[in-house]
């Protein structure tokens, strides 16, 4: 009985166009939703690989003494693949010298992920690295491989004998590439690899020697996950699982901040979306007054009027979601074709099937965005008056304002949470909404006082697109609002992805330091000052290394905390633990760059007190006040010395970084060895190896490959966020149709009025456009306003960076906004213009 | 002012108005010829869909004919584009409506002085305040349209439809929306002010009695005048 005049009347709507901009905003929310679940996870997916090559696996067991096999035999359960090393130091002999090397005893397909490269050729220019052949496994048995500088510091050439302990080895490749080549600083003998099976008849081995077992796993992401839970029970607490995410490295932080923008960005556009559907939604029932007054005089009871509704959203609400999978699909295929060539190959090339989570998340977006925001309009509807039929001006009773904002925040809150999982984050967002939506009351409360008072005079544009928008008092606020809301979103978007960006290439800017020198002696100090400015290349300080360990906080023995018997709390056992062993001291006169103090002061260079300035993660771990006495043991010597600071460090930065700098006072008499950092383009690193036969001594590290890789992962982020950001775009111009077609019935009546009385086409075109202008100009400088908090909220709270005013951005937005939105609106609002009179007229009856 | 009299300020000649439909063409007006006299009051009655709103939209320059000649006041409407016709009309033709038409985001003082000032009018706000008086809203002159009751609505539309002078106006039903005592009295000082300003009344509309206020009467059927009564000879 209700069926059929609904489907009739629904198919009138849809054919007239009413219902386009609603079924669009919904089709916007779904694709935008699929499209990035399923790009941005592959686009993640490629950059943790990628970043997983400086693992040379998906995960690493580390551990100091070998693991039991029946804890590796597990991991063929999950069908992950495995290969491990052991590595120690060693002492490495030619015919005529002997050098410190880290060995790298090899089982297994190493390296499961990246490129080791090996040259069975004399090398013949730099860069190194694009010689050799991609090698997986251990060299045979009997054969060792060096690093290039070995060769030199040698003086030997491929296929010269060596001996490692009792067991003699031919050199029979040069590394040229090694995925995980370590970037540990203070471990810089060269690295050398043997087949894990000739350890035994080295006899290098001894009980007490310092080794370090890796296992490297590699599969699907679940069966690794599965596999750590089932191991996790057995590991020991000098085992530690690793990913890259908990490495402290540049890449991870890195990654973590692309995860977490990518997130953020695509919440954002699910938020335009929701808003387009809630005004869309809003116009459709009022649309529907007339229509449900009518139906109610005719005697039709609630119960069925309700049916007809519903049906009609249901219809809608379906088919959007249906159409927004299938574009968002779409525009995935569209956008992995284009960034293809971007992902390493070890990403399938091929879309996989659709997912059943991508889809269910993608409905279930459209369906809260749809039920949610059309829930209050709908009810409204519903609650017409029948005297409508006779009074017109007679509305239904609105939703209380306060309860209309519970559902949309709660709908919004509910959206953010259920696609971030992460609550402060959604937090913040709402947090940001609403001040927003108050910020905008206010402002629209205030400009209505303001403009009410003026005198009128309609020969002017400015008054009649003042007046246009003071009779629309509330939806010009409204308008303001969602727009205000478009605009900051895109804003940031737009700030945050040049700022991520450009603090990335902040720390790692053109000439970035890109080779560590080390193991220089003090004697070597004036003489490689010199030659680095005579090649007039740039270097950070040199800085002393001094190795020694903490040996008590305040007399408290830092060993002791590592006693069974101690009864001081888990956390301080936690933190303290591992403080205990050595590690790389300095002593500086002048505080390091980038190295801000968070508290105390910095020495003066001729202070006589030892003084020591600590790291505050450190300081804080350890509960390190200023004042504390630290008792530093180096070698024999014990020295004590007296927090007088507490600095920041950025671990991330190519330089060299401390947990503890002392005094010239404290440790300027103790022996030491020197590091620096420099950056050396490719084409001049012949000098390295003149700085290797000089000096034979010192130890290089190439960092290139790191920062190489921290730029294409850069690159990617900035692809994926500009795709983010046309989505956005897209939904911000769609909120401003579907604002602009709000008010398109009251509009035509005004154009009519003005026409006929004589107004011309100029005139109203002007009256338009500046109408537009204003709202574009308010919500733009608006938006700057509340864009500025929330980034000082994301910055300070989410991704953890500087926040930094941006002054030019409210000239910028007022006009941007201004422009962006008059243009819109004036294109919208054209067909009315272009009308003649009687056209006008005949419409509007 | 018998000389006045006797000149024509509308002049329509085969006048023919076509609208395309669907497949087809409709003719709405088939070729209608008349005159009408400075100062003079005219009603144009007849059934709905007869033609006659489609004429006074024509009459008063807001759409073009497909056929045949207007002239208003001397200028010949046929000819103009739609920006000249409306430069006439702010200057020379004033308009009352059925639904009043008022700008909802005006006060009753700015909805009339509002032609004024489309017009250039320099002291449209004095001569608003006059109007104002006259339509017996002063103390109101600050309420919005949608604080006003229908009648004080079209009264407010009465004193804007005579601000700038105009020399022709155009009345639509405006008794259309409103009861029997409102609508009198609204005729009443419709016709009132007519006489004070010499302004010339094209009155459209069902009501036979508010027709017999004019001077002439025109009835049209199926886009044809059928009918023409003059309460003076010398109409042709």
């Amino acid at each position: 009985m209700w069926f059929k005049p609904a489907n009739s009347m629904l198919r009138q709507q849809v054919k007239r166009g009413e219902l386009t901009i609603f079924i669009l905003a919904i089709i916007l929310a779904v694709s935008s939703v699929f499209s990035l679940s399923g790009f941005g996870e592959r686009l993640n997916q490629a950059l943790v690989q990628k970043s997983n090559d400086f693992l040379a696996a998906d995960r690493i067991l580390s551990s100091a003494h070998p693991l039991p096999k029946a804890l590796l035999q597990q991991s063929s359960e999950f069908q992950l693949q495995q290969a491990h090393y052991l590595s120690f130091n060693s002492v490495i002999f030619s015919d005529d010298e002997m050098v410190l090397t880290n060995t790298k005893a090899i089982t297994g397909p190493y390296p499961l992920r990246g490129q080791l490269k090996i040259s069975h050729q004399p090398l013949t220019a730099a860069p190194t690295d694009s010689q050799g052949d991609v090698t997986i496994g251990p060299p045979p048995r009997g054969e060792i491989w060096l690093a290039p500088e070995l060769l030199v510091k040698l003086g030997i050439s491929l296929g010269a004998k060596v001996a490692i302990g009792e067991q003699d080895f031919m050199v029979s490749g040069i590394i040229t590439l090694e995925p995980d080549g370590s970037f540990n600083l203070f471990n810089l003998a060269p690295r050398v690899m043997i087949n894990g099976e000739d350890v035994a008849a080295t006899q290098v081995i001894q009980p007490g020697s310092r080794l370090s077992y890796s296992y490297l796993f590699s599969g699907e992401e679940t069966q690794l996950q599965q596999f750590h839970q089932a191991i996790k029970p057995q590991l020991q607490s000098n085992q530690n699982w690793q990913d890259i995410n908990n490495e402290r490295s540049p890449i991870a932080g890195a990654l973590a901040r692309a995860n977490r923008f990518l997130l953020l960005a695509s919440l954002l556009g699910v938020i335009l979306g929701a808003t387009a559907i809630f005004v869309t939604a809003s116009r459709f029932s009022q649309q529907q007054l007339d229509t449900v007054a009518l139906l109610k005089t005719f005697g039709t009871n609630d119960r069925t009027i309700q049916k007809i509704f519903v049906w009609q959203l249901g219809t809608l609400i379906t088919s959007g979601i249906i159409a927004g999978l299938i574009v968002g699909y779409g525009l995935q295929q569209g956008a992995f074709a284009l960034v293809q060539h971007y992902l390493p190959d070890s990403i399938p090339q091929h879309l996989p099937a659709i997912s059943a989570k991508a889809i269910i998340i993608s409905v279930a977006t459209g369906l809260i965005c749809a039920v949610m925001f059309s829930l209050s309009p709908l009810v409204t509807l519903f609650k017409v008056p029948v005297m409508r039929v006779i009074k017109r001006d007679l509305a239904p009773s609105q939703f209380k304002g306060w309860l209309n904002g519970c559902i949309f925040g709660s709908a919004i809150f509910s959206l953010l949470y259920f696609y971030s999982r992460d609550l402060k984050l959604s937090a913040i967002i709402l947090v940001v909404a609403t001040l927003v939506s108050l910020t905008l009351a206010a402002m629209a409360a205030l400009f209505i006082r303001l403009s009410r008072g003026k005198s009128f005079s309609a020969a002017s544009p400015w008054r009649l697109a003042i007046a246009s928008l003071n009779q629309r008092a509330v939806q010009s606020s409204m308008q303001i609002a969602s727009i205000a809301t478009a605009i900051m979103l895109m804003l940031i978007i737009l700030l945050l992805r040049n700022e991520v960006i450009d603090e990335w290439q902040q720390q790692i800017p053109q000439g970035t330091a890109n080779h560590f020198l080390a193991n220089v002696t003090p004697e070597q100090v004036p003489e490689i000052n010199h030659l680095m400015a005579q090649h007039q290349i740039v270097s950070s300080d040199l800085y002393p290394i001094i190795r020694g360990r903490v040996s008590a906080i305040n007399q408290e023995k830092i060993g002791e905390y590592d006693s069974e018997a101690n009864n001081d709390s888990d956390k301080k056992r936690e933190g303290r633990r591992g403080f205990g062993r050595e590690l790389s001291l300095t002593w500086r006169d002048s505080l390091p760059p980038k190295n801000p103090l968070v508290a105390g002061q910095w020495w003066q260079a001729d202070d006589k007190e030892h003084l020591v300035s600590i790291e505050d993660g450190v300081a804080e771990r350890l509960s390190i006040k200023l004042g504390d006495q630290l008792e530093i043991l180096i070698g024999q010597e014990v020295i004590s010395a007296r927090v007088s600071s507490i600095r920041k460090v950025n671990w991330r930065s190519m330089s060299p970084n401390f947990f503890l700098i002392f005094n010239r006072a404290a440790l300027g008499d103790m022996p030491s060895t020197f590091i620096s950092s420099f950056y050396l383009p490719s084409d001049r690193h012949p000098l390295l190896d003149q700085l290797l036969r000089n000096y034979p001594t010192l130890s290089i590290i190439k960092i290139d490959r790191i920062i190489k890789k921290l730029r294409s992962i850069i690159d990617q982020v900035s692809l994926a966020l500009t795709y983010i950001m046309l989505l956005v775009i897209c939904a911000s111009v769609l909120v401003l149709l579907v604002q602009v077609q709000a008010s398109y019935q009251q509009r035509h009546q005004d154009l009519v009025i003005l026409r006929t009385l004589g107004a011309s086409k100029k005139l109203l075109k002007r009256a338009i456009a500046y109408e537009f202008l204003i709202i574009g100009g308010l919500a733009g400088f608006i938006a700057t306003f509340t864009t500025e908090v929330a980034l000082w909220l994301i910055q300070s709270y989410v991704i953890e960076m500087t926040w930094q005013p941006h002054p030019m951005l409210w000239i910028f937005a007022t006009v941007a906004g201004a422009l962006f939105v008059s243009i819109i609106g004036t294109r919208a609002c054209k067909p009315l213009t272009e009308l003649t009179p009687n056209q006008l007229i005949r419409n509007l009856s | 002012m018998p000389e006045v009299k006797n000149e024509n300020i509308i002049i329509v000649k085969n006048l023919i108005k076509r609208v395309n439909i669907n497949n087809g063409h409709l003719e709405i007006l088939k070729s209608i010829s008349f005159n009408v006299k400075r100062g003079e009051t005219i009603a144009i009655v007849g059934a709905s869909g007869s033609g006659k709103s489609t004429l006074l939209g024509l009459l008063a320059g807001l759409d073009s004919p497909t056929q045949g000649e207007i002239y208003l006041d001397g200028a010949p409407l046929h000819q103009l584009d739609e920006e000249q016709r409306t430069a006439l009309r702010s200057q020379k033709v004033g308009f009352i409506f059925q639904s009043f038409l008022l700008l909802p985001s005006l006060t009753a003082l700015e909805n009339i002085m509002l032609p004024a000032q489309l017009a250039g009018i320099d002291n449209a706000e004095q001569l608003a305040q006059q109007l104002i008086e006259k339509v017996g809203l002063s103390e109101r002159f600050d309420h919005y349209p949608n604080q006003l009751s229908g009648g004080e609505q079209q009264r407010v539309a009465i004193a804007r439809a005579f601000i700038t002078k105009p020399k022709i106006l155009f009345a639509d039903e405006p008794t259309g929306n409103l009861d029997s005592g409102n609508g009198d009295k609204i005729a009443q000082l419709m016709f009132d002010l007519n006489r004070e300003h010499h302004t010339t009344l094209v009155l459209v509309t069902h009501d036979l009695q508010l027709a017999n206020h004019c001077q002439h009467v025109l009835t049209m059927a199926a886009g044809l005048i059928i009918e023409h009564v003059a309460e003076y000879s010398d109409v042709v």
